[in-house]
């Protein structure tokens, strides 16, 4: 488990995180949600060891990352924003580098090098020079040197910025073949389409502070119960606008051309009586849906 | 390998067209120098005049002295050339997250960058060979030159490795470097200069007070090219220069001490403050990881 305990950093004497506390339990792939600034980055750079927070602490299956001392760098993966590699070298040396940096024997250094790139499916540019490599293998390449000591947690700031869709399934299928082999995974990234199956659980995050946390599926419901009511009225608008505000749970209620759209606070057994009440009213009922809105956005309201 | 960062370091720089130009261009200067020496030299004897050996002398030391003075110029430059890679492709971030990784990488810099200007030396060998040569002196001369170029490389390479080790934009890291550099070479002299007339002033006397000499003594110590000054006047025979320096603040420069001080003791100082500046370019790189 991957706990983090009151953690707060400033920069610049303004709090990236603020007293941010979470417990996030191993074979997670959790989505860091939230608006630009918020200190999704902070975190995942604090977590690597790259940030010492100035209170709190982290800690990894109960013993604290900076207690650990020299060793805590190697249970994590750190790929950050900003890919870092150096042209003239080939990829093996690229790799080598890091593994000789990570300890690693030499013995052992050139079959690790031949699994990572086997799992990129990046064998062919063994021998290339990463100046010469196509800018879409990129993210893999440094994905790669992510996992190269084997971490128990890949941390990943932005991983599928700029990639096209062909190569964010790619990373994808690579990541949750790292997930089997029990690496947890926790992703700084707005939420894809093709992220749904994927991600298993999200935290939002707002002023560097837990907004929510939960399994994706809890976290998504709980946001649609957020999310505002539109139900478009064919006829009798007026009786359905005085069934609303009569009922204490409705707030915010806006009319926008035949549609109604308002804010429902209480729970699914009150929702299906609200409604059986509008259409025993008379009014001419065509839709009621929930707006399918922004996850984060609902969050924050 | 014990440093990993050694390979790499070594790899980019053979793999940079950056060390070819450099050889070329510093081979270029240098065997123009000595071309023109001889064309000279050639054309006043062909005059009637008598060769005159003493400009040989001297086409030897002023080789050598470009040569220590392109150490001081280049090697920002070369720095420069270093972090702004690392700056750009974002690799610093990298190894910062590692620890201990940082005394390595520093280590590795400064061996690869003093075995490029050993490489540029060891290139221009023809060329001083024939100075030396010409010159009339012994070959040991040049291997003197080899350990005075090894120590004024070490040194300039450590404050410039510092200044890009603390400096973050490359502007300001060589502003910064070109004013350690300056303190350090004319800051030390001005310093005596200052030291000398305030004595002299005060004590209403022509000859310095003991106390003020030797605190001219050690300010001269922390002059990088106070060993190469020695090494000048050792070959001249104390004239010129080095002779006017040191009889200004009262030293007898035929004595063994003037040989000791500006050869030997000035050289072991000189490659401990680069040791010092290089554990502060560590300190600075832990220090940024941390922050």
């Amino acid at each position: 488990m991957l706990d983090f305990q009151n953690i707060s950093i400033q920069r610049k004497g303004k709090k990236v995180l603020d007293d941010f506390s979470l417990k996030a339990p191993d074979g997670v792939i959790l989505a860091l949600l939230g608006e630009d600034k918020e200190g999704k980055s902070t975190l995942l750079k604090a977590a690597s060891g790259g940030e010492k927070p100035e209170t709190g602490d982290i800690y990894i299956d109960g013993i604290s990352i900076y207690e650990t001392g020299e060793n805590a760098y190697c249970n994590f993966g750190y790929m950050s924003k900003e890919y870092g590699f150096y042209s003239l070298l080939k990829v093996e040396e690229y790799y080598e580098l890091f593994l000789a940096l990570y300890k690693v024997g030499g013995r052992y250094r050139s079959r690790r090098i031949e699994e990572v790139l086997e799992l990129l499916d990046m064998k062919e540019y063994e021998g290339a020079f990463i100046g010469e490599l196509p800018a879409e293998t990129l993210p893999f390449l440094y994905l790669g040197k992510a996992i190269l000591q084997e971490p128990e947690w890949l941390l990943m700031d932005e991983p599928f910025d700029n990639m096209s869709v062909t190569a964010r399934r790619k990373m994808i299928g690579i990541l949750l073949t790292l997930h089997e082999k029990g690496t947890s995974i926790i992703l700084n990234t707005p939420m894809y389409p093709e992220m749904m199956g994927f991600i298993t659980d999200v935290l939002v995050m707002e002023s560097g502070k837990n907004l929510t946390f939960g399994p994706v599926e809890e976290v998504y419901a709980e946001a649609l119960c957020k999310s505002p009511v539109r139900m478009h009225i064919l006829a009798q608008m007026e009786k359905a606008l005085e069934v609303l505000k009569e009922n204490p749970l409705v707030d915010r209620v806006t009319v926008d051309g035949d549609d109604v759209i308002f804010r429902f606070n209480g729970g699914e057994k009150e929702e299906a009586e609200l409604l059986t009440d509008l259409v025993a009213s008379g009014a001419l009922i065509h839709n009621y849906m929930r707006d399918q809105a922004d996850i984060e956005e609902i969050f924050r309201r | 390998m014990w440093n990993p960062f050694l390979k790499v370091e070594w790899l980019k720089e053979g793999r940079n067209i950056r060390l070819p130009m450099m050889l070329i261009f510093y081979n270029a200067i240098l065997a123009f120098i000595t071309i023109l020496f001889m064309f000279f030299n050639a054309e006043s004897f062909q005059e009637g005049y008598s060769y005159d050996t003493s400009a040989y002398l001297y086409q030897f030391l002023i080789i050598s002295t470009i040569q220590i003075g392109m150490i001081f110029v280049l090697m920002p430059f070369s720095v420069w050339g270093f972090y702004s890679t690392d700056r750009e492709k974002h690799m610093l971030e990298e190894f910062v997250m590692i620890p201990g990784s940082s005394k390595q990488f520093i280590i590795a810099r400064v061996s690869v960058i003093i075995a490029v200007y050993m490489m540029l030396f060891i290139s221009s060998l023809p060329i001083i060979s024939l100075s030396c040569i010409y010159s009339g002196l012994p070959w040991r001369k040049i291997i003197r030159l080899g350990i005075m170029l090894f120590i004024c490389t070490f040194w300039s390479a450590s404050v410039s490795i510092f200044s890009f080790s603390y400096c973050k934009k490359g502007i300001w890291a060589f502003a910064q470097n070109t004013v350690i550099e300056a303190v350090f070479i004319l800051g030390t002299i001005l310093g005596t200069e200052i030291m000398r007339t305030i004595s002299i002033s005060v004590s209403g006397m022509d000859n310095l007070a003991p106390i003020t000499t030797s605190l001219c003594l050690l300010l001269s110590l922390i002059n990088p090219l106070a060993a190469y000054m020695g090494y000048y006047g050792n070959i001249t025979g104390d004239s010129g220069l080095m002779n006017l320096y040191c009889g200004r603040i009262g030293i007898d420069s035929s004595t063994q001490a003037f040989s000791f001080l500006f050869y030997k003791a000035a050289s072991i100082m000189c490659i401990l403050m680069g040791i010092a500046f290089l554990a502060l370019a560590v300190w600075q790189m832990e220090k940024q990881a941390r922050e």
